[in-house]
């Protein structure tokens, strides 16, 4: 979803693993392993992402 | 700001003539703030005098409930908080604008767009004044804004995005996490619903030196549970807030007279994260599948990868950057 918007991201080989880890730990409800997973994976996609100066961001 | 308005200032005198209100409208701007609704700047002349105000119209992306939304709400909280007075105001569409729509009078003062702009010590004061209003607002009767739409949800509740976010699928993992943790960890029904604004944050609020002189954008405000608003006034829409939260929530919780709980309140912060993600992903769809040219909704793509993160890392109990 994140590479349809066009948003950078982290590459397939980095972050795939972390996200059948995510999918494994909602089926088993392990949430450590989820929470985990989502953390990295996350701070992965962030650190890939061009930083955005929102100074002039829309209000509403 | 000003831009060509064509039969804005001649729909709104025609509107007044017809309730024998003879005046002269002038559009003097338009909002360029606000992603979701028309925002006029118009002054209006009668034979009382000359007076600034705000008409405000509903767009594809907002529908017409938004207007009549503001306008209970506006009625609601009126001489209870700060919030713009209504003028006038037509629930219907068989008027010059073919849609419904507010009048309120424009208050001075400014809008920053979130509270990392003001410099403190200004930015606690206006953080506890914010408070306290928030506090007069959740003691208001919700019970005016319980009309027929509020069956179908509401936009603080995790329902509202848990449909809504079904069209997006397949959803970022990050995101499908959360839906999940919010699923586990949700608490029970508020058993005190207030009247919850539903996007209460700086830049919604008129502010002056030290105080909140108007509460604006009331289109997501209905019954719901105050631990939402209380979570979202301090979310970083854009920049980290760079306030102290906790002892604004113990302000909170000593002038409103609302038990807060930890667990409810950190709950209702991921979902906030969720709600950003959303606003994210539903500004973008709405640009790449043509419903909107507003270039401010294609470029929320660029904030999805920093809400996520914020989201993670709220729901590990780590920091936020």
């Amino acid at each position: 979803m994140l590479r349809s918007l066009d948003v950078e991201t982290a590459e397939v080989a980095r972050r795939g693993p972390l996200e059948r880890t995510i999918a494994a730990g909602v089926r088993d409800e392990d949430e450590p392993a989820v929470v985990e997973a989502m953390r990295r994976l996350a701070a992965l996609d962030r650190a890939a992402a061009p930083p955005v100066d929102w100074s002039v961001a829309p209000g509403g | 700001m000003a831009e060509p308005a064509p039969g804005v200032a001649q729909a709104l005198e025609q509107w007044l003539c017809a309730r024998g209100i003879e005046a002269q409208a002038e559009v003097t701007g338009r909002a360029t703030v606000g992603l979701s609704q028309e925002t006029w700047f118009v002054r209006i002349a009668t034979g009382g005098g000359s007076r600034a105000a705000v008409l405000r119209l509903p767009t594809a992306a907002s529908g017409p409930h938004a207007i009549r939304t503001q306008r209970v709400a506006l009625e609601a909280v009126a001489g209870k908080v700060p919030a713009p007075a209504l003028l006038w105001h037509d629930d219907g569409d068989d008027n010059p604008f073919s849609r419904p729509f507010i009048v309120m009078e424009r208050i001075a003062g400014e809008v920053p767009v979130g509270w990392h702009e003001i410099a403190e010590p200004r930015r606690t004061l206006l953080a506890q004044a914010a408070i306290d209003v928030l506090s007069a607002l959740h003691a208001i009767d919700p019970a005016p804004l319980n009309g027929p739409s509020a069956a179908k949800g509401r936009p603080t509740e995790f329902d509202w995005y848990r449909r809504r976010l079904e069209r997006f699928k397949p959803l970022p993992a990050v995101l499908e996490g959360a839906r999940w943790w919010l699923d586990r960890h949700a608490p029970q029904r508020a058993t005190r619903e207030v009247l919850v604004h539903g996007d209460y944050r700086m830049g919604n609020l008129i502010v002056d030196d030290t105080s909140i002189r108007g509460v604006l954008d009331w289109e997501m405000a209905g019954a719901g549970d105050p631990m939402a608003d209380l979570a979202w006034c301090f979310i970083p829409v854009w920049e980290l807030p760079g306030v102290s939260e906790a002892p604004l929530v113990v302000r909170y919780a000593e002038r409103s007279g609302i038990r807060v709980d930890e667990e409810r309140l950190h709950w209702h912060r991921v979902l906030a994260y969720v709600r950003l993600a959303y606003y994210a992903l539903a500004g973008s769809y709405a640009f790449d599948s043509g419903h909107s040219s507003d270039f401010r909704l294609a470029a929320l793509r660029l904030q999805l990868p920093v809400h996520l993160d914020r989201l993670a890392a709220t729901i590990a109990g780590e920091p936020v950057t």
